[in-house]
Formats: C-alpha cells, sequence, structure tokens
C-alpha cells in the first residue's frame, strides 16, 4: 500500500486546502501516505470556526484510527491555542487513548522543533495581515520563545493561501533579519500557503535557524510515526533531528 | 532534496483544479493525482461527511457541495469538480448537467462533477460493454450494475466486487486492483472497457497492464477525474503510463 511505512492523519482546519498536501509529498520519504480531513476555517479567524474545525477534528481522529493511521495531528496553531496550550497534552493523550493511535498536536510539534533547533529568538512572517500580528506574538511567547518581530503582507485571506508565490516566504525572511538581526529562527506561520522551498535558502543566505508550521508538523509526526530519516532540502530540522 | 523551482511562481501555475472529496478522510486520492498531472497543476480540496452513505448523508453532502463550488470559485480555482456519483446523481440522473451548468453561471467559473467526468471518458474510448471492478462487498453489485446500464448508458456484463470495504481503502495494494482487474476480464471476456468504480483505492497502476495484457480500455474513477479536470482547464498534456485516455485523448 502507499503508506506502507507510515500513514499520517491530518485534520486541515482550512475549509479548502491545497498547499499542505502539496508540500507534504515533497518533503516526505516514499512510503510514507497523507490522510486528511478539511474542516471550517475560512476567510475570517472565528471563535466557532474554531470550536467546529475542533470537534470535527476530534470526530476525523476517530475515522483516521479506525482506518489504521499510525499518527494523528491536530493541526491548526489557532484552534489549538484556543484550547489553552497548557491543556494540549492532555487532550491529545486523551483523545489517543480513545482512538486507539498517537494523537499530536501542531502547535506542540512546533514548540518541540524550536527546541530540538536550540533557538529563544524569533522572528514570524506570516499572511493573515498586520491586524494579526498581536495574536502571533501571542501564540510565539506562549511557545517559550521570545517573539522579537512578527510580519505579514497586505492581508491574504486564507482560502486565497494557493494564490501566494513561492518567493515571497524568502522576501519576507531578508526583511525580518534586515531589521531585526538579533533573530536566531525566522518562522513562517501557518502550514497552508507556500514555504517548504523557501527554507533551505533562508537558512543558507541569512544564517539562521527556520522552522515552518507545515515542517514541524511533518517532522513529528514523521518521528512520532518511526521515521527516523534524515531528510536533505528543507532545513536543519529534518537533516539534523 | 527540494528540486530547483522558479520562485515567482505559484504551485498551481498552470492550473488549480477545486474537488470536493466523498468521503470524511482522503488518502489515496491526492497522491494519484499528483502521480498522474504534469508540475503546476494543482488540487484543491474539501472533504465531506459522507458517513454511511445514509439518505440524509447524501443530502448534506450535496448541500456542503454546492457550497463548495462557491468557496473554491472565490478562493480561484480555475475548475471546480464535484466528487462522489452518488451525491452528484441524487436529485436524479437527469438533473447533473442542469445542476453543473446553473453552478457554472452561478460562481463564475467552470463547474463539472465525477459523474460527467466519467460520461466523458467512456465516450472517448467508445466503451460499449463495460465490466466493473470495485472494492466493496458483493452487495453493492447491483448498485454499480444500475449505474452503468441507467446512468451511463452502457451495457454492464459484469460486475467483481473485491470484499473490502470503505475504512480499509488506504491498506489495499496496486496488486489486488491488478488481480481482480485480471478476474473480472477473464470472468466476462467480452467486455471493451474495464471500469474500477470508487477514486479512494490504488488503481493506477492497475490500468497499463490490463489494456495491454487484454486488448481493452481500463477507466477508472480518479484517471477520468483527472483527465477531464485537466482538460477543462486547457492543461492538454499527453500523458504516458496511466492508459489511453490520458494518452490518446
Amino acid at each position: 500500500m502507499y503508506g506502507h511505512r507510515a500513514r499520517i492523519g491530518y485534520c486541515s482546519p482550512p475549509f479548502v486546502t491545497e498547499v499542505f498536501a502539496y508540500e507534504f509529498y515533497k518533503m516526505v520519504p516514499d512510503g510514507v501516505s497523507l490522510m486528511i480531513t478539511t474542516l471550517e476555517v475560512g476567510n475570517q479567524y472565528t471563535q466557532q470556526a474554531f470550536d467546529g474545525s475542533f470537534d470535527r477534528s476530534l470526530a476525523a481522529a476517530k475515522c483516521m484510527g479506525e482506518a489504521g493511521a499510525d499518527v494523528v495531528v491536530l493541526g491548526g496553531n489557532p484552534v489549538n491555542q484556543s484550547r489553552g496550550i497548557e491543556n494540549l497534552p492532555k487532550i491529545c493523550a486523551d483523545l489517543a487513548a480513545e482512538v486507539g493511535t498517537k494523537v499530536i498536536a501542531s502547535t506542540l510539534c512546533q514548540k518541540e522543533a524550536m527546541e530540538k533547533l536550540g533557538v529563544s529568538k524569533v522572528a514570524t512572517a506570516h499572511m493573515s495581515g498586520p491586524d494579526h500580528n498581536d495574536r502571533h506574538h501571542e501564540q510565539m511567547g506562549n511557545m517559550g520563545v521570545e517573539s522579537v518581530a512578527v510580519i505579514s503582507p497586505v492581508r491574504h485571506p486564507l482560502l486565497h493561501y494557493g494564490k501566494i508565490s513561492e518567493d515571497e516566504a524568502l522576501t519576507l525572511a531578508r526583511q525580518l533579519m534586515r531589521d531585526h538581526p538579533e533573530t536566531d529562527c525566522i518562522h513562517f506561520a501557518s502550514a497552508h500557503w507556500p514555504t517548504c522551498f523557501a527554507i533551505d535558502k533562508v537558512e543558507q543566505e541569512l544564517g539562521v535557524a527556520v522552522m515552518t508550521s507545515q515542517q514541524a508538523i511533518v517532522w513529528k509526526a514523521l518521528r512520532t510515526a518511526g521515521i527516523d530519516d534524515k531528510i536533505d532540502g528543507f532545513g536543519r530540522l529534518f537533516r539534523e533531528f | 532534496m527540494a528540486p530547483a523551482i522558479e520562485m515567482n511562481r505559484i504551485h498551481g501555475h498552470r492550473a488549480r483544479i477545486g474537488y470536493t472529496v466523498a468521503a470524511v478522510t482522503t488518502e489515496v486520492y491526492p497522491i494519484d493525482w499528483y502521480r498522474i498531472v504534469p508540475d503546476g497543476v494543482s488540487l484543491m480540496m474539501i472533504t465531506l461527511p459522507l458517513g454511511s452513505r445514509s439518505k440524509d448523508d447524501v443530502e448534506k453532502c450535496y448541500q456542503i457541495s454546492i457550497d463548495s463550488a462557491k468557496t473554491m470559485a472565490q478562493a480561484g480555482a480555475d475548475l471546480v469538480v464535484l466528487g462522489g456519483l452518488p451525491i452528484n446523481i441524487s436529485k436524479g440522473e437527469g438533473t447533473v448537467e442542469e445542476l453543473m451548468a446553473g453552478l457554472t453561471r452561478e460562481v463564475g467559473v467552470p463547474v463539472s462533477s465525477s459523474a460527467a467526468a466519467q460520461v466523458a471518458a467512456f465516450k472517448c474510448l467508445g466503451s460499449k460493454k463495460v465490466v466493473t471492478v470495485h472494492p466493496f462487498l458483493e452487495d453493492q453489485n447491483p448498485r454499480h450494475e444500475r449505474t452503468i446500464r441507467d446512468f451511463f448508458g452502457l451495457t454492464p456484463v459484469g460486475v467483481f466486487a473485491g470484499g473490502s470495504n470503505l475504512v480499509e481503502l488506504g491498506k489495499l495494494t496496486p496488486q489486488s486492483a491488478l488481480d481482480w482487474g485480471r478476474a473480472a476480464l477473464k470472468a466476462y471476456p467480452d467486455a471493451d472497457t474495464v471500469y474500477f468504480g470508487c477514486p479512494h483505492w490504488t488503481v493506477i497502476d492497475a490500468i497499463a497492464p490490463l489494456e495491454d495484457e487484454f486488448g481493452v480500455s481500463a477507466m477508472t474513477s480518479l484517471q477520468a477525474i483527472a483527465w477531464h479536470s485537466m482538460r477543462l482547464a486547457g492543461v492538454d498534456d499527453r500523458i504516458q503510463g496511466f492508459g489511453r485516455l490520458l494518452s490518446e485523448f
């Protein structure tokens, strides 16, 4: 079968999901497959959408567990953090016991990725518009690092993230490092805009670590499923940990 | 290793195809999609809560499909394809074309369906006598036979049930499709086409071997949807390795 090494379930918050699956298959080795369920987050980030998505994540996790997923990822940093980051380990453990397979949360994937990379001063680039900068500062703080900067171009609606060109991430990273040279990690927030091809370029050109939401999710899911391949092309995280 | 790419392009720089997946969760569909389509064609997905295929489930999925078409059009899809033959034809078999035409006018981008894709594929292949292979239990055979006869207007010469179930689809190997296709064509040698229903199990690697071995056409749901989507979106590449449909039409 396609997922003969590991089958990874991912609860994908955007109502329409495009980029995540595309980049997933650029990264993972042969024999790893993605089971995906799309949730309810549209262009407006509302508590109602987060709650609905979280509830559907639980139902999807059960389906994925029943279908044989080796690990299920509860996606969406805003969705996860809406439950309280301190509650996520218990939520994952309880759900894992219920569905019979491992369960991880994207927020905790990113937190662990930054711990592995040994970074503490993080600058974030995101696409949800400058009015979401405060939320991103808070989310980074909740993950235990210093949020030195947050930048976003003019707001891209979430469901339009597939229209973002592949060089946007690189452009924003250059701007962040120029304005905040104390940064030791660039974070590309959200797993649903094109970032995977920028990771190595940013690390090599700017001399910092890079952690993207999508990279951290895929990395932690692979490791949780027992896939320990060191993968080239998508940053130190995949290559060294 | 990350391949070299042109950084100022989007992933779906040739075409972005929206597709409503008639399943709570999907695994095989995006894998096979990206094996078939050329670089620059991307897939936008929405999964539908089609659980037990009850009448209520199908009705709910129908409504979400309509909403999804609007959402994907707003998000920039070049084409929206509504998946799930049972959902597509739930309002009556004569209504699919009207529904798609109405949606196309409403959302401003072409809207098609998996049903229309398969109709077009059978027509291009010149199919008349069809043996169907599906992965489910034999109790689904009459439904598949009816669909071939009543919806596609073709002669159903036989139906072969693999004996699996929805939950196990991702665990089926490519060899299963090949073995079941061979068994079906040996059992029903007068078929001119072997048709694999359901795009959520691994089938595409069986297409070319069966066409070569038996001298028939092989058509699968996913192959037909990918082919139809590309052609409607203006991607006219002839693609090798996945049957006559993609290499000749």
